[in-house]
């Protein structure tokens, strides 16, 4: 994908303010409220209510098919926010597992990098002693060369990080 | 409401987010396009790719062609339009302002809809029209 450019001037008069961190509630369903056949059948209640078996079976049908729509638009909207939530709770399932699979690569690594810590140490205390003898068998020069390779080896033992990323 | 998607413009992303005067929508032109048939509303996410429009939120473009690789980037705070050649390149950006006192996305939640219009109807001055044929 092309990388966003950056423009030096944005043309902003810089006179904007931080908004309300809260989500914007919204009625989530059309202003024209109801399902068409509701409408239709509250229509026909209203207009032709003697076709429908008289006033109060048409009210009864009225009302039975606004409740039936009331409950189809609130199933829906609980449906629509356990779908959100489902989303999010994948999405941290998806971080929690590549969590997982660098805590363990840093777990395997950590008996591996011990025991190059330890040979580290090691060597470079031998390297010490070493550079120790040159120096009294008056081999000054080898005897520095020797020395600092230990120490940096000493120094790379004790100060070297654990791998595996920090996330 | 089912309708098609719009491929000649396409939305990048809204960047800086809650941050004031930087909070951007971006927009790439996939081809050579009249911006004036095209708007962003604001909207809050609902299930997959979908979003439902929050009242009296609606940002017209304007006229104006834009050519395949160029970008649109619309300011959410006041500002004054640019247009600038990128670098090296032929593309143009353009920066547009909606002028919104506050930012408008620091929800992650609350999305930008872009939409493009097909069909309008204007009414006409009825009560004019008569006056003149009199």
């Amino acid at each position: 994908m092309t990388d966003i450019p950056k423009p030096d001037e944005t043309g902003s008069t810089g006179t904007q303010q931080t908004g309300t961190a809260g989500v914007v509630s919204v009625e989530q369903e059309s202003p024209l409220q109801g399902l068409p056949i509701t409408q239709i059948v509250e229509g026909l209640a209203a207009t032709r209510s003697r076709s429908m078996g008289g006033e109060v079976a048409a009210n009864l049908i009225a009302g039975s098919f606004t409740q039936l729509s009331h409950n189809f638009q609130e199933t829906k909207q609980e449906l629509q926010s356990t779908r959100r939530a489902l989303e999010h709770a994948r999405e941290e399932l998806s971080d929690y597992k590549t969590k997982t699979a660098v805590l363990q690569e840093r777990v395997s690594n950590i008996f591996r990098d011990r025991h190059l810590k330890n040979l580290s140490i090691t060597a470079g205390t031998i390297l010490i002693g070493l550079g120790i003898e040159f120096y009294r068998n008056n081999l000054e020069k080898t005897s520095y060369i020797v020395t600092g390779l230990g120490t940096l080896l000493i120094f790379l033992g004790w100060f070297s990080r654990d791998g595996g990323a920090e996330k | 409401m089912i309708v098609g998607d719009i491929l000649e413009l396409r939305v990048s992303g809204v960047y800086d987010r809650g941050i004031p005067n930087q909070e951007r929508v971006v927009l790439y032109a996939n081809q050579t396009v009249n911006l004036g048939q095209y708007g962003l509303m604001v909207g809050v996410r609902a299930a997959g790719n979908s979003a439902f429009p929050v009242r009296d939120n609606l940002l017209w473009f304007g006229d104006g062609v834009v050519n395949k690789g160029d970008w649109i980037f619309i300011y959410t705070g006041p500002g004054v339009p640019r247009a600038i050649t990128l670098p090296n390149t032929e593309e143009r950006l353009y920066s547009i302002h909606w002028g919104r006192d506050k930012t408008i996305f620091q929800h992650p939640d609350v999305v930008p809809i872009l939409f493009r219009v097909d069909a309008v109807h204007v009414p006409y001055a009825l009560a004019t029209l008569s006056q003149g044929q009199k």
